[in-house]
């Protein structure tokens, strides 16, 4: 029986769930009859469940959840601490790792482990021979200066060059035992021969003349871009002209080496060593002009129609500088003289003899 | 770059090319060597290298020389004393540096090479994957592995002591 002494273990019962429903309705009845314990009751009873679930809330529930294992578990464990030590983990991440690490404490000394892979550069260690991979640099005063030497040695040559080419001179080959004098040829006879010559050099070089409109005494030289059939026509007529030179060359050394074996000192030497006994008499000048002579049988024009004779000029070697110059860079440069300032190199059975033009 | 910055490059490089082939190769005459030979190859391309890559490219030809050098030569160990000659007055450190040189000389070339340049140098993983030649991810995953040796060997050291 439900009274005012005993109805508050009645109603705790009622909230652990522990009167039967006959009981419930007895307590039921009993509030109906006392309505201020009935407010009380459904007071009580309402405010202890709802605190209960706002209060008791579980921190790490996640954890515990089953889900969980797809974030970290021991198969990527190691991936999340390696990004750790490697500070490439996002916020979220290493967030997460901190607190699976409260949860797994053993876990800290693997990340601790992970720590010590950590090289560190051995700083004691250095390069050896660092001092031989410096560079120096080199001073632009030091560098215009070889340009500028260079410069003068050139310009120190041609000068040189220029004399040497001014001047007429007779190479008397008296180191080769010759005994006839040497032939002058003065220049009236030069230019006489030369405006009698019939050769196609000749023709081609007085047409330039006209065509220039200019007078045979101008001493200026013209350089002129030529065309490739003219090119062409003036490598026959220098091929023509180097043969006829060439054969007129060999005349002249066969004549030096009979005079050498026509010699009685000379007469112990075979031919080989007659023509570097020859060699060995040249003079500078001799070996020049013979160096000079073999290029130029070559390449140089000539109009010369005598045995052996040989042009030579500073044009000459301008044309042959020329010639270099074109096959170097593929231009078709020529020089034409507007003037008639060839010199002459003769040659004969004894002697040679190289004058220069006007 | 001019005579200048490539003096400084010396200065600034030549040491961290060193170590970074002499952990490699562990030949100390094998690593002067390549460090000159690298050097003398950015001289003669100075005219065609950037002042700013020239980091990269020291240790980008060093690197290719490292695995023309393992490769050709057999390895030897010729670790100079020096090598061994911490500056560091920690001696627990002293400790794990043999610990992990001895690690490092374990592991296969190219884990080694990337970890070297990650930890000795600083690099990201995409420059190194500039200088080795791989992707970003190879390079992660080699690093990735190379760590766990690394640590799997520290463990077992320290289980035995």
């Amino acid at each position: 029986m439900i009274n005012l002494e005993n109805y508050e273990i009645y109603i705790i019962d009622y909230l652990d769930g522990k009167l039967s429903s006959t009981e419930v309705d007895k307590l039921l009845a009993f509030l109906d009859l006392h309505p201020s314990i009935k407010d009380d009751f459904y007071a009580i009873s309402h405010a202890n469940l709802q605190e209960i679930d706002k209060s008791e809330i579980y921190p790490n529930k996640e954890l515990l959840k089953k889900n969980y294992c797809g974030e970290i578990n021991k198969k990527n464990i190691s991936e999340y601490l390696i990004g750790k030590i490697e500070n490439n983990l996002g916020a979220a991440k290493e967030k997460e790792l901190d607190n699976y690490i409260l949860f797994f404490p053993e876990v800290k000394n693997e990340l601790d482990f992970f720590e010590k892979t950590k090289l560190k550069a051995e700083l004691s260690i250095k390069f050896p021979l660092k001092e031989s991979l410096y560079r120096k640099e080199i001073s632009l005063y030091f560098y215009f200066n070889r340009i500028a030497i260079a410069a003068i040695i050139i310009l120190a040559i041609g000068f040189a060059f220029n004399l040497y080419n001014r001047e007429n001179y007779k190479v008397n080959n008296a180191q080769l035992a010759l005994t006839k004098p040497i032939n002058k040829i003065k220049e009236n006879q030069i230019l006489t021969a030369e405006e009698n010559s019939t050769s196609p050099l000749s023709n081609f070089k007085k047409s330039s003349v006209k065509e220039n409109n200019k007078s045979p005494i101008n001493h200026q030289s013209q350089i002129e871009v030529i065309t490739r059939a003219e090119r062409q026509n003036l490598s026959k007529l220098k091929s023509q002209i180097a043969n006829n030179i060439e054969s007129q060359i060999n005349n002249i050394e066969l004549a030096q080496r009979s005079v050498y074996l026509s010699n009685p000192d000379s007469k112990k030497y075979n031919k080989l060593e007659i023509i570097e006994k020859q060699n060995n008499y040249l003079s500078p000048k001799e070996l020049l002009f013979a160096k000079i002579k073999n290029i130029a049988k070559k390449s140089i024009q000539t109009n010369s129609t005598k045995e052996n004779e040989i042009e030579l000029s500073g044009s000459d070697l301008a044309a042959l500088l020329i010639t270099g110059i074109n096959g170097i860079a593929g231009t078709e440069i020529k020089i034409i003289d507007n003037e008639d300032s060839r010199g002459i190199a003769l040659g004969n059975n004894e002697s040679y003899e190289v004058s220069r033009g006007k | 770059m001019t005579v200048k910055e490539y003096n400084i490059a010396v200065d600034e490089f030549s040491d961290g090319l060193f170590r970074f082939a002499l952990k490699n190769t562990s030949n100390y005459e094998g690593s002067k060597d390549i460090v000159q030979e690298a050097f003398t190859k950015l001289w003669e391309k100075r005219e065609n290298v950037n002042s700013e890559k020239v980091k990269s490219y020291l240790f980008t030809t060093v690197y290719h020389m490292i695995i023309d050098f393992t490769t050709k030569a057999k390895r030897k160990v010729e670790l100079k004393e020096v090598k061994f000659q911490s500056t560091s007055h920690d001696s627990s450190y002293k400790g794990l540096s043999k610990i992990l040189d001895e690690a490092l000389s374990k592991l296969p070339e190219i884990q080694k090479s990337v970890i070297l340049l990650r930890d000795y140098e600083g690099y990201s993983y995409d420059q190194i994957g500039e200088i080795t030649g791989l992707t970003e991810s190879q390079v992660k995953v080699y690093i990735y592995r190379a760590r766990v040796t690394l640590k799997e060997f520290i463990v077992k050291l320290e289980n035995v002591i």
